[in-house]
């Protein structure tokens, strides 16, 4: 056997070993089933979870407007647009989750290279629009406190705006960072891996 | 399209998914819940699947891509996977009675992912074609990609057998 067949058959042979004891029919039809109730129910958490925060901080917005009316009308408006605010960054959120949960559920019986770019494609584009929808919302509800503080000049107003919206660009970023960046980093790099 | 029917055609292919879990995962818990994902997968994916190809390329398919955006989500153990999880990975490593056998297997598990995925292909003894088809690559660049990583295991693997221990 000359080097080169001993190399290939090491290699076969180094494979081998994880052949385990085959399941059967029966347990992998009940693993199939028990997986598919645990998903079901993780997904219902998941949804769950994102509905019990949009709720509570809408009760929290809508408990301050009741709370600080009597301080006047100035104050109950901006609380107001704060809310409107508040709705449409939630719904962004809502969105983002709708959209991963399609990701998650992205064909599998495709070329790995091909999956492996849609997924990242189809991230990036989700996240990128949640970071734009909740940068808006965010820096719109907040600029309403201005609108009717007397003495602020138009040329502050919209210099205060845009420092908010590029501080709320930020920890919107570093918010989807934290949660998705290592997730698209793997997949960039497996990408890289791939090319 | 029943499960018995999808558990007749993939039973007899399930070494498939043993060998990707093994190669992917590295403790007994990530390889039950990978295991579990990739069944789970296969059946979900099952009504799409076309006849006209064959099995065992769809399997690697789903198998390969599941495993490759692997997270563990769960350490729940399921009692129906007492025959890999009753193993540590310490025992495995011990069913490789050859030592260029085991530092080969080291070898291939130390290879970056999309590494790990041709070479497992090729090991089986797949075709450029069908390994072209699996991962979305050109049958060329399969052929230069394989060369390499066998090259670079040739070498590490002369290295480490000439080193004295």
């Amino acid at each position: 056997m000359n080097m080169h067949d001993d190399f290939e058959s090491l290699l076969k042979g180094a494979v081998t070993h994880g052949s385990e004891e085959a399941l059967s029919e029966q347990a992998v039809s009940t693993i199939i089933d028990e997986r598919l109730i645990k998903s079901r129910n993780r997904l219902r958490t998941a949804f769950r979870n994102e509905i019990v925060i949009i709720a509570a901080t809408l009760l929290a917005i809508i408990y301050l407007v009741i709370r600080t009316s009597r301080y006047g009308h100035l104050i109950n408006n901006a609380l107001r647009m704060a809310l409107i605010g508040g709705i449409v960054y939630l719904a962004g959120s809502i969105v983002l989750f709708f959209r991963l949960l399609r990701i998650s559920r992205l064909q599998k019986d495709v070329g790995v290279k091909g999956y492996l770019k849609e997924m990242y494609t189809r991230t990036e584009k989700a996240l990128l629009l949640y970071l734009w929808i909740s940068t808006i919302a965010a820096t719109g509800a907040l600029s309403t406190l201005f609108t009717d503080s007397p003495g602020t000049g138009w040329y502050m107003m919209a210099l205060y705006t845009l420092l908010m919206g590029v501080g709320m660009y930020y920890i919107n970023r570093w918010y989807t960072n934290k949660r998705f960046g290592r997730k698209m980093k793997d997949l960039k790099m497996l990408l890289a891996e791939f090319d | 399209m029943g499960k018995a029917e999808f558990l007749q055609l993939t039973m007899p292919h399930q070494g498939i998914i043993y060998k990707v879990v093994n190669i992917y995962a590295d403790n007994k818990e990530d390889k039950d819940d990978l295991l579990q994902e990739i069944w789970l997968q296969l059946w979900l994916s099952y009504p799409r699947f076309k006849a006209a190809s064959r099995i065992s390329t769809w399997m690697y398919q789903v198998a390969l891509n599941t495993a490759l955006t692997y997270t563990r989500k769960s350490a729940t153990r399921n009692r129906h996977l007492r025959t890999i999880a009753a193993e540590p990975v310490i025992e495995e490593d011990k069913q490789v009675r050859h030592e260029q056998e085991r530092i080969l297997w080291e070898m291939i598990r130390s290879l970056p992912k999309a590494e790990k995925a041709l070479i497992l292909l090729y090991i089986e003894g797949i075709s450029y074609r069908e390994i072209a088809e699996i991962t979305g690559e050109s049958e060329s660049n399969v052929g230069v990609k394989l060369n390499r990583i066998k090259q670079k295991m040739k070498h590490n693997l002369n290295t480490t057998t000439k080193t004295p221990q």
